[in-house]
C-alpha cells in the first residue's frame, strides 16, 4: 500500500496529513484507500454469511482536463466504486478529497451541499428518471435542492439545458414513458449537468441502449466536456467505449485496480493478464490475422470466484494462464512498473512497457498465448 | 389542471365498464351530498295508516312512495338516499383517517429501515392479528354504538393494511435509480419522501383506499344491523336491513331495496379501483396505449 | 455487374424451396413471414415479409438493433409470439414440414425437439424451482421418452458435454447456485438435449461479461461442429457476427435490408444502414473524431410505411428511396440488398459515400 500510494500521491504528499491537497493546483479528485465492504447476511436467519468487499483499496487521482476510465466486469466493484467516489455510498475505510475537501468527513448537510459539484449520470435510462415527474421537473430538480433558481429563471435555464443536451423546449412538458432510451438518456445528462458540475461520474451511461445511440451519447459527452470543462470518471464493461472516451483507463477484477495507465498504453499493451484477457475477449468487426474462431477461445479459464471468497494472493490468479506459486501466496500491490504505468501482478517485470518494449509488443499482438517477457524473472521478485 | 382532466376523462371514454362505474359512484355521492333537496321527503316522518305500502309498480304501490314504506309508514326512497349520507361519510372519514396514519407509519417504517422498521412492524402483526369483528364489537359495547364511536372502531381495525402495503412498496421504490439520482442531485430527505416516494406509491394506495372504502360500507351496514352501529334516528342500510328482517317474508322489497343500494355501490367501487390502478400510473397507461415494440 | 431483375436467387416467391447455391432444399426455408401485434395506436407490424433460408449445419446471423423484429422472426418460426401477437403470414419449411400449418402437437415435438432455443437471459429462462437436473430431465422425458436413471444418466452426460465441472453433483444444484455463465450453459445443454438440426440462440451472450461471452461462443461452435447442427444466431453485436456466422442478415423496421456473406457484408457492404451501424462503434484506431451516428428514430411499426423504412435517416437517401419500396436484389455473389441506390450505382456506392470517419475503418492495432 505504502508503494502504491507513493505512486499515486506522487513525492512529499502524505496520506493522513490534513489537506493532502491544495485545491489549487491539486488533483480535483483523490480516493484514498477506499473500501467498501457490505455484510452479507442469511436471509431467513439473518446471521452474517461473510463480507463482500465490493471496493477494497482503491487509489487514485484525477486531475483538471482527465477523463478516468474504469473497466471491469460484474462484481468487480466499478459501480460501487462510483457510489463511493459521490458519497452514496459511505466508505467503510478510506477518504475522498474533492477539490482538496475530504467528503468523508462531512456532515450530511454540508456533504449535500458539495454535491453541486460532482454529478452522477446513471446507467438505466428508465429506471433512473421519476415515471411520476415531467422532464421539466426531472432537470430542475436538483437546482431546486440547491435553491439556485425559481419561476420563469428555472424555466429558462431548464430549456437551455435541455437544447445543450440535444432535446427540444417542448419536451420539458412531457412525461419519460413518452422518450425512447437515448432520448431519456439525454434527460439523466441535463439533469447531472444543470448545476454546473466539474466532475461527473457516469456509471455505464451507454451500456442500455443501441450501437447507434450510443455513438450519439457518447459524442454528446465529449462535446459537453469541451463546452464545460468536464472531468469524467467513465465506468463501462465496455473496452471500446471506454478508449473512445478517457486518457486515463483502471482495470478493476474482484475490488481492486489491477492496472492503470494511459489509454494508448494499455490498450496498445496491456500489461496485467487481466487486461490482456479482456482485450482480447471483446470482439472487434476487424477480425485481424488471427481466425475467427481462434479469437474466441477464452483468455481467462473459468468462471469469476465467489465475491465472498475471493482467491487468496492475487485475487485472478485462478483463472489467471500464467499464475505461480508465489501468486496464491502474496498479494501483488499496484506498482509504477514504467513511468506512468501501475500493475498489480508478481509476474510483471519493473521497465515492462517502455515504448520501445511497447513497439515491439504491439507488433506481434498482445494475445495471451505470448506469456509476457517477465514470466521467467517472476519468482525472483519473491 | 385541465391536460390532466382531459386524459382521465379520454382514458375513462375508452372504458365502457369503468364509465358506467365511474357514473354509480358519483351518483351515490351526489345524492349523498344532495339528501335534503333531492329526497322526497323527510326519511323520519312516520305515517302508521300508510305503512307497509309496496313501490308504485307493485299492488298497493302509489308513486307519492315511488319505492313504497316501511314498518313505520316511513318513505324508503328518502331513506335510502338519506342512508347512503351515512354510509359514505363513515367511509370516507375512516378512509382518511386510518389511511393518512397507516401510511405515514409504513412509509417512515420502509424509508427508516432498521429499529424503526422492526417497531413498526411488530406493532402492525399484533394489531393485525386480533380479530376484527370481535374487537370493534367489545369498543362499541364499552364506549357504546353511534357514528363517531364507529369511525374510531373503523380506523383502529383498518390502518394496518396501508402500513404494510405503504412499507413494502417504499421499500422497493427507495431501491429505485431515480431515488438515488434525487440524492446525487442533493436533494433533502423531506423532498425525497414527499417528491418521489409519496407520489410513486400513490396509485397503490388509492386503489387500496377505494377497496376500502367499499369494505367499511359493508362493514358499517353489518354492525349497525347488529344493533351496534349507527342508530335511529339516523338512518343506515345496515339498520334498514335490520329494521326490515321481520317482514323479509312479507315484504321482501323493504330489504332488497337497500341491499341492493349497498350491493350496487360496492361493486361499483370495485370496478372504479381496478380501474384507478391503471390509468393512475403514467407507465401502465403508456403501455396500454402506446405500441408495443 | 450482375443484372439484379434476372437472378433467380433474389426471388423468394419460387415455388419450389431450393437453395440455388447447393441446388438441394435447406434445413430450413422461411418465406414472406410476418407478425403483426394489434395495439390501440393500430397494428404493429414487427416483422414484414422476412425469407431466409438455412442449410444443414450452416450458421446464419440476424443483426439489428432493438425492436427490429430479429427476436420476434425467430420466435415466429415456431409460432412462439406473445399473445395478442401472431403469425400472420408466409411459410416455414423445416425438414420438409411447414411449421406455420403444423398442429400444436406437432410444434411442441419440434419446439426443444428438433429446434433448440437459448435465449438471451440465463437467469430468468431457468425454473428457480427445481434443480438444473430435473429441468434437463423434463426435457428428456418429453421428447425422449427418457425416466428415472436413465434420464438422470443422460443429464449428467450432458452437463458434461456444455463442460460444467463436477457435473454429478451439479445436476442437483438450483439455478441461483450458478453464475450467469453456468447457467447458460444449462440453458444449452437443455437446448441440444434432444439433437436438435437447428438451434436458435436469441442474444445468448448480452447478458454475460466479456470474458465469459468468448467460451460461451466457443462452447456453441465447437457443439455445432459436433452434433452437425445449424445455427441461427440473434445478436446486435457486429464482432460477434464477425467472429461466428458465415452469412448474416441485417434487419431493420421488420424487414431484412441485407443479406450476405458475412465478411463482404462487413467488408463492403451494399446498404447503408449496416453501414452506418459499422461506423457508430468507437474504433480502435480512432479515437479523436466524432462518430458517426444514426440521426433519428426507427419508424413507427403500426403506422404504414413507403418507400425504403431506412429513407428518412439515410445519408443517402434521395427521392426515389421513398418513392417505392425497395426489393432485396442479389448484387453480388449470394450479397443481397434492398437499397435502392445500391442497386443502380453499384457495388461501391454505399462504401464511397459513407467512408469511414479520419482514415481507414479496419483498424491496425489490435
Amino acid at each position: 500500500m505504502t508503494a502504491e500510494h507513493r505512486a499515486v500521491a506522487g513525492p512529499g504528499s502524505r496520506a493522513g496529513s490534513a489537506p493532502a491537497v491544495d485545491a489549487a493546483d491539486g488533483p480535483l479528485l483523490r480516493v484514498e484507500d477506499l473500501r467498501i465492504h457490505f455484510p452479507v447476511r442469511d436471509r431467513v436467519r439473518q446471521t452474517l454469511l461473510g463480507t463482500v468487499k465490493a471496493v477494497d483499496g482503491v487509489s487514485f487521482d484525477l486531475h483538471q482536463g482527465e477523463t478516468l476510465g474504469v473497466v471491469g466486469e460484474t462484481g468487480s466493484g466499478k459501480s460501487t466504486l462510483a457510489r463511493g467516489i459521490l458519497m452514496l455510498r459511505r466508505p467503510t475505510t478510506g477518504r475522498v478529497f474533492f477539490a482538496g475537501q475530504d467528503l468523508t468527513a462531512m456532515d450530511a448537510e454540508t456533504l449535500r451541499r458539495a454535491r453541486r459539484q460532482f454529478q452522477m449520470v446513471f446507467q438505466d435510462p428508465w429506471g433512473s428518471l421519476d415515471p411520476r415527474m415531467s422532464v421539466m421537473d426531472i432537470v430542475a430538480e436538483p437546482l431546486k435542492a440547491h435553491g439556485l433558481a425559481k419561476g420563469e429563471e428555472l424555466a429558462r435555464q431548464v430549456v437551455d439545458l435541455l437544447q445543450m443536451c440535444g432535446l427540444a423546449a417542448r419536451d420539458a412538458g412531457k412525461f419519460p414513458h413518452e422518450f425512447s432510451g437515448g432520448q431519456r438518456q439525454r434527460v439523466g445528462i441535463a439533469r447531472a449537468l444543470a448545476l454546473r458540475p466539474r466532475l461527473v461520474v457516469a456509471d455505464e451511461p451507454v451500456s442500455a441502449l443501441d450501437v447507434s445511440v450510443q455513438a450519439q451519447i457518447l459524442n454528446l459527452l465529449r462535446d459537453l466536456q469541451r463546452e464545460l470543462g468536464l472531468q469524467y470518471v467513465f465506468i463501462s464493461h465496455d473496452l471500446r467505449v471506454v478508449r473512445y472516451v478517457s486518457n486515463t483507463v483502471a482495470v478493476m477484477y474482484l475490488g481492486k485496480i489491477v492496472e492503470r495507465s494511459e489509454r494508448h498504453a494499455l490498450f496498445s499493451l496491456p500489461l496485467h493478464p487481466y487486461s490482456k484477457a479482456l482485450l482480447s475477449a471483446s470482439l472487434d468487426t476487424d477480425l485481424g490475422e488471427a481466425s475467427a474462431e481462434e479469437a474466441l477461445r477464452p483468455a481467462a479459464r473459468g468462471d469469476l470466484p465467489s465475491p465472498l471468497s475471493p482467491p487468496s494472493g492475487c485475487r485472478f490468479r485462478t483463472r489467471c494462464p500464467i499464475a505461480i506459486d508465489l501468486c496464491a501466496q502474496a498479494e501483488p500491490p499496484l506498482e509504477e512498473k514504467s513511468p506512468g504505468r501501475f500493475v498489480a501482478c508478481h509476474l510483471v517485470p519493473a521497465g515492462a512497457g517502455t515504448p520501445d518494449l511497447a513497439a515491439h509488443a504491439a507488433h506481434s499482438g498482445p494475445r495471451l498465448q505470448t506469456p509476457p517477457e517477465g514470466q521467467a524473472r517472476g519468482p525472483a521478485l519473491a | 389542471m385541465p391536460h390532466w382532466l382531459s386524459s382521465v376523462l379520454g382514458e375513462l371514454r375508452r372504458d365502457r365498464l369503468a364509465t358506467a362505474a365511474v357514473t354509480i359512484v358519483m351518483t351515490y355521492l351526489l345524492a349523498a351530498l344532495l339528501a335534503p333537496w333531492i329526497a322526497p321527503g323527510d326519511p323520519n316522518s312516520q305515517d302508521v295508516v300508510g305503512r307497509l305500502q309496496g313501490p308504485f309498480w307493485d299492488q298497493g304501490g302509489a308513486l307519492a312512495h315511488p319505492l313504497g314504506t316501511d314498518a313505520l309508514g316511513q318513505d324508503l326512497l328518502s331513506r335510502v338516499i338519506y342512508g347512503a349520507r351515512a354510509s359514505l361519510l363513515i367511509g370516507f372519514l375512516v378512509v382518511l383517517v386510518a389511511g393518512t396514519f397507516g401510511t405515514v407509519l409504513g412509509v417512515v417504517a420502509g424509508y427508516r429501515g432498521g429499529r424503526t422498521d422492526q417497531i413498526i412492524s411488530r406493532i402492525t402483526d399484533i394489531q393485525t392479528a386480533f380479530p376484527g369483528l370481535l374487537l370493534a364489537l367489545t369498543i362499541l359495547a364499552v364506549i357504546g354504538p353511534g357514528e363517531t364511536n364507529l369511525v374510531i372502531v373503523f380506523a383502529i381495525n383498518g390502518w394496518m393494511v396501508y402500513c404494510r402495503t405503504a412499507r413494502s412498496q417504499t421499500l422497493s421504490i427507495r431501491e429505485q435509480p431515480y431515488i438515488e439520482a434525487a440524492r446525487a442531485a442533493g436533494s433533502r430527505q423531506r423532498t425525497i419522501i414527499f417528491g418521489h416516494i409519496i407520489p410513486n406509491l400513490a396509485s397503490t394506495l388509492v386503489t387500496l383506499a377505494t377497496l376500502e372504502l367499499a369494505r367499511i360500507i359493508l362493514a358499517e351496514s353489518v354492525l349497525s344491523f347488529l344493533g351496534v352501529g349507527v342508530q335511529t334516528p339516523s338512518v343506515s342500510w345496515g339498520l334498514m336491513i335490520a329494521d326490515a328482517e321481520t317482514y323479509m317474508t312479507t315484504n321482501p322489497w323493504l330489504t332488497f331495496v337497500p341491499g341492493a343500494a349497498l350491493a350496487v355501490l360496492v361493486l361499483a367501487m370495485n370496478v372504479v379501483a381496478s380501474w384507478v390502478r391503471t390509468i393512475a400510473d403514467p407507465v401502465q397507461r403508456s403501455r396500454e396505449s402506446i405500441a408495443r415494440a | 455487374m450482375p443484372d439484379p431483375t434476372t437472378n433467380p436467387g433474389a426471388n423468394p416467391t419460387a415455388n419450389a424451396v431450393v437453395n440455388p447455391a447447393t441446388g438441394r432444399a435447406p434445413l430450413l426455408s422461411v418465406e414472406g413471414l410476418r407478425t403483426e401485434f394489434p395495439t390501440r395506436a393500430g397494428v404493429f407490424k414487427a416483422v414484414n415479409g422476412v425469407s431466409f433460408i438455412i442449410d444443414r449445419g450452416e450458421t446464419l446471423g440476424i443483426v439489428g438493433e432493438s425492436g427490429s423484429g430479429k427476436s420476434v422472426s425467430a420466435l415466429s418460426l415456431v409460432r412462439l409470439v406473445a399473445p395478442p401477437g401472431r403469425v400472420v403470414g408466409g411459410r416455414v419449411m423445416f425438414e420438409g414440414q411447414d411449421l406455420l400449418a403444423a398442429s400444436d402437437k406437432e410444434l411442441r415435438r419440434v419446439r426443444g425437439g428438433r429446434i433448440g432455443f437459448v435465449f438471451q437471459d440465463p437467469m430468468t429462462s431457468l425454473n428457480p424451482l427445481m434443480t438444473v437436473g430435473d429441468q434437463l430431465e423434463e426435457t428428456l422425458r418429453l421428447h425422449l421418452g427418457l425416466k428415472g436413471a436413465a434420464a438422470r444418466g443422460r443429464a449428467v452426460e450432458l452437463l458434461k458435454h456444455v463442460e460444467i465441472p463436477a457435473a454429478e453433483s451439479r445436476v442437483r444444484a438450483y439455478p441461483y447456485e450458478f453464475s450467469g455463465g453456468m447457467c447458460q450453459r444449462v440453458m444449452i445443454a437443455i437446448a441440444i438435449a434432444c439433437n436438435p438440426a437447428l438451434l436458435v440462440a436469441d442474444e445468448p451472450t448480452t447478458a454475460l461479461d466479456v470474458t465469459i461471452q468468448g467460451q460461451i461462443l466457443a462452447l456453441i461452435k465447437d457443439l455445432q461442429r459436433e452434433l452437425s447442427m445449424a445455427l441461427l444466431l440473434i445478436t446486435h453485436d457486429l464482432g460477434v457476427i464477425a467472429h461466428m456466422t458465415q452469412r448474416t442478415a441485417v434487419m431493420y423496421a421488420g424487414r431484412i435490408v441485407e443479406t450476405g456473406p458475412t465478411s463482404a457484408l462487413l467488408g463492403r457492404s451494399l446498404h447503408a444502414y449496416t453501414r452506418s451501424l459499422m461506423l457508430c462503434r468507437p474504433t480502435a484506431s480512432d479515437t479523436t473524431s466524432r462518430l458517426l451516428t444514426i440521426p433519428g428514430q426507427p419508424p413507427n411499426l403500426a403506422q404504414e410505411l413507403h418507400g425504403c423504412p431506412f429513407a428518412p435517416r439515410c445519408p443517402m437517401a434521395e427521392a426515389a428511396c421513398t418513392e417505392r419500396d425497395p426489393e432485396l436484389l442479389e448484387l453480388a455473389a449470394s450479397h443481397t440488398s434492398a437499397c435502392i441506390v445500391a442497386q443502380r450505382d453499384g457495388l461501391s456506392a454505399v462504401v464511397d459515400r459513407l467512408p469511414a470517419g479520419g482514415g481507414s475503418l479496419a483498424g491496425s492495432a489490435r
